[in-house]
């Protein structure tokens, strides 16, 4: 009887103990910590195919936009409405030779191309003095406003940021950044008639 | 009897688990009487010490592989010589430390070498993926949070060159590494893969 009630207190004890040292160590680690981190990459010689599209189809760089009447882009909020004249883009990666690249779009703009306000200015002399405002998928602006450098007290109109996160493309798959245009009153009096033409470069980042 | 019994073996284990684990006494000291006295002796620390690593895409333990994959890029990105790619980045995280920790530490050193390779003379991170005879010419570069360089060797603490350390307060404290690749040469004719296992020491001083 006394064997086996010392044997049932040793049962006890160590699994106490047990448990106290597992519980210990959780908590009383030392340091330093070592730990271990892999970093991959492939590299290729193989680009994507970036093409222009509009409502889905491919289609050439330039965008004609649905004209609008300066009594219409003069009142309310001084853009033209979305739904009857805004005119729906998208930049669209394709032909990929091979997975996980992955891809963002960058505005790549000058300060002759934009107002203060991050639109397009008309580029077309003696046409209207309206601008272009470009919005993502989400309706938000993009606002093609200078971007500050890292480390520097300048800042430029490179690597204007779309709104968008960068997207992984895999072999037979496209990616498609959307995007609308649409007009705006300039940042001053109301928009006068004529042409308004554009430019917005862009560009494509690997990450 | 039995209830006797039962209740021996009760206080008995009892009071040689707590003699055990506070004066690491004999299993074999007995009680004389039915009733004694316990004294219970503990505290309540703040969680688990953990040491964490994160990206916007996974989590590890520091004590795990930690993978990070800088994705399929085009060789045309880095023809030029000093090109460099996008930032990526991963978090560092220290959780409930303080019992780990010198009292009122407030920040811990961070250091990261290349496992079985050396880095660069200006502090930087060869590609040891060695294909066919390639050259390495691609490394990775750590930057700070001017967008400058940061050279791996540097280890004064006051130099913006120098891997910064993670801010503690209370045991814990987080701090985001950014790193790039970088080419001083442009990318090898016959390189198509990076790869770099690394060694992430973090310590006190």
């Amino acid at each position: 009887m006394m064997k086996d009630t010392v044997m049932l207190q040793i049962r006890y004890a160590l699994y106490i103990l047990l448990m106290c040292s597992g519980f210990m160590n959780s908590y009383a680690q030392t340091f330093p910590y070592t730990g271990a981190m892999k970093v991959t990459g492939d590299f290729t010689t193989n680009t994507c195919k970036v093409s222009t599209r509009v409502n889905g189809a491919n289609s050439s760089l330039t965008i004609i936009i649905p004209p609008v009447t300066d009594t219409d882009l003069n009142q309310g909020d001084g853009f033209s409405p979305l739904a009857a004249s805004a005119r729906t883009f998208s930049i669209a990666v394709s032909e990929c030779q091979g997975n996980n690249y992955k891809v963002n779009v960058f505005f790549d703009v000058s300060s002759n191309l934009v107002d203060n306000r991050g639109h397009l200015k008309n580029t077309t002399s003696a046409g209207s003095n309206a601008v272009l405002q470009i919005l993502n998928e989400s309706n938000n602006p993009v606002l093609l406003t200078p971007v500050s450098n890292q480390g520097t007290s300048s800042s430029t109109y490179t690597n204007v940021q779309t709104g968008y996160e960068p997207r992984t493309v895999n072999t037979g798959e496209i990616a498609e950044f959307v995007f609308k245009v649409r007009y705006s009153r300039p940042e001053t009096g109301n928009a006068t008639p004529g042409r308004v033409t554009a430019v917005l470069p862009f560009y494509l980042n690997y990450q | 009897m039995n209830s006797n019994l039962a209740n021996k073996r009760f206080y008995f284990s009892l009071l040689s688990v707590v003699m055990n684990l506070l004066v690491a006494t004999s299993l074999y000291a007995q009680t004389t009487n039915n009733s004694a006295s316990i004294t219970f002796d503990g505290q309540v620390n703040s969680g688990t010490c953990s040491i964490q690593f994160s990206d916007s895409a996974e989590t590890g333990n520091v004590n795990q592989t930690f993978n990070i994959y800088m994705g399929t890029i085009p060789r045309s990105m880095f023809t030029a010589a000093n090109s460099r790619g996008v930032n990526k980045y991963f978090t560092l995280r220290l959780n409930n430390c303080s019992a780990a920790l010198p009292a009122n530490t407030t920040k811990v050193r961070v250091s990261i070498t290349p496992q079985g390779g050396t880095l660069t003379s200006d502090g930087k991170i060869p590609n040891s993926f060695n294909n066919g005879g390639g050259t390495n010419k691609m490394m990775l570069e750590f930057v700070n949070d001017l967008g400058n360089p940061i050279n791996l060797n540097s280890t004064d603490e006051n130099s913006t060159s120098t891997l910064p350390s993670i801010p503690v307060t209370n045991g814990s404290g987080s701090r985001r590494y950014n790193f790039r690749y970088f080419t001083a040469e442009g990318i090898a004719p016959n390189e198509n893969k990076f790869e770099s296992n690394l060694t992430v020491t973090v310590s006190v001083n």
